[in-house]
């Protein structure tokens, strides 16, 4: 009677063990999936004497996902917080706050210097050519890339 | 009004002369003279602040969203022995932010300090030592209105340990109303945040004249400069790198032997040295006054 009990319990742990699934693989859809490939690249240009150095590319990942990313040389001076980046047709920042901008497209904001990925919806309009590091508490351009 | 002054006996003159340094004192034991054993000047202010002119590391002048401030503080000083003062200075509450930000606010960093008479007499010398406590907010992040996920750190604290050391002679004019205050300070920085910041040193004088019994007169012209080079990017709101000229007038009031009021204006310039990492522009405050003699 004890061997059956035994046995039993023995067959419900092994039937609850091969329900058990592998580990899942969380994948970070927001980094690329890959290899990046770099379209268009330009170097930072620092205004107002934030500092900001460094690359920014716009390309995609394997599975053909839109990106811009700044290079692990990128630097700007984020002790004040956080920087929002822009696609603009040029490199002066334009907003029009009641209709917006369409030669201005919002990308996201950086908070820590290094290589940091801005995952796009859609690849890009070719009409972007510049990169615009924008401070929108103070309103003040911190920098910007010409992209090629 | 002169000839009035004139005909007080010469200490209540010289007196009177000490009490008011105290009266319109920025913040800091930047005078000679020192409280007689038990007796304690306290002032409580109320400062307003708006500008929308910075001066970054290059000292290049922006015109950026307008940052406004606005800021109560404690300064008091009390005579432990004739020789020895104990002293607060404490920026008690500070509420801030740019208009394209959410204010954010709290308490700011404390100051205590001794404050030792070296010398006495016609021109009194003093040494003061004041360790700044960083139990102000280290990191304050503002809103931005507009953009969801942009903020900016505004904290109301450096979030660093500093040390003030402070040489202060002072003059009075014999039996004519005036005084003069000299003063060097050296201030002592440590860091935050892996990031060291640069030590300062501040000096000034201030020229006082009592035109009529019950008031003040006072002028004051002071520089800061910072000593080294930049190591690190760093924001305005810790000074770290901040340099300027800086002129101050002030009036103060004589309500009766214990209460007075007094009403400070200060401004900046690139005079002698150019304003760095600073916003730039007027600066109004009112004072209450409080003394136990």
């Amino acid at each position: 009677m004890k061997l059956t009990g035994i046995i039993s319990f023995v067959f419900v742990l092994l039937a609850f063990t091969a329900c058990q699934e592998p580990e899942p693989v969380i994948i970070d859809s927001s980094l690329p999936q890959g290899t990046f490939t770099a379209q268009l690249t330009g170097s930072f240009v620092e205004q107002n004497g934030t500092g900001s150095t460094g690359t920014a590319e716009i390309g995609s990942d394997t599975e053909n996902g839109q990106f811009l990313r700044f290079g692990d040389d990128f630097v700007t001076n984020l002790a004040t917080g956080t920087v929002t980046v822009y696609l603009s047709t040029s490199q002066d920042f334009v907003a029009d706050p009641m209709n917006g901008n369409p030669e201005l497209q919002l990308v996201g904001a950086v908070n820590s210097n290094g290589e940091t990925f801005f995952k796009f919806d859609a690849a890009p309009a070719a009409k972007f050519t510049h990169v615009i590091l924008w401070c929108g508490s103070a309103n003040i351009p911190f920098g910007y890339a010409a992209l090629q | 009004m002169l000839t009035q002054f004139y005909r007080l006996p010469f200490l209540l003159k010289w007196g009177m002369v000490a009490t008011f340094c105290f009266a319109l004192l920025p913040g800091f034991a930047q005078s000679g003279w020192v409280k007689p054993k038990g007796e304690l000047y306290s002032k409580l202010s109320l400062g307003a602040f708006a500008s929308s002119k910075y001066y970054n590391l290059n000292g290049d002048l922006l015109n950026t969203a307008q940052f406004r401030q606005l800021s109560l503080g404690l300064y008091g000083e009390y005579g432990l022995t004739d020789r020895i003062d104990v002293i607060i200075n404490w920026s008690s509450f500070k509420a801030q932010g740019f208009e394209t930000t959410s204010t954010v606010a709290g308490i700011g960093d404390l100051g205590l300090g001794i404050k030792y008479g070296v010398l006495k007499g016609v021109i009194p010398v003093s040494v003061t030592i004041m360790p700044e406590l960083p139990i102000g907010a280290r990191n304050l992040f503002a809103q931005n209105k507009e953009i969801s996920f942009e903020r900016i750190n505004l904290p109301t604290g450096d979030g660093e340990f500093n040390l003030h050391t402070t040489l202060a002679a002072s003059y009075g004019f014999g039996a004519m109303p005036f005084y003069l205050n000299l003063f060097g300070d050296y201030n002592f920085r440590t860091g935050f945040a892996g990031n060291d910041f640069r030590d300062q040193w501040t000096a000034g004088f201030e020229f006082g004249w009592q035109f009529h019994p019950d008031f003040w007169l006072k002028g004051d012209i002071q520089v800061q400069e910072t000593i080294g080079m930049p190591t690190q990017l760093t924001d305005f709101i810790r000074s770290d790198g901040t340099t300027f000229t800086g002129y101050g007038f002030g009036l103060f009031y004589r309500l009766n032997d214990t209460w007075g009021l007094d009403v400070n204006y200060r401004n900046f310039t690139d005079l002698i040295v150019p304003r760095r990492n600073l916003y730039s522009a007027g600066f109004m405050s009112l004072g209450l006054i409080y003394e136990l003699k």
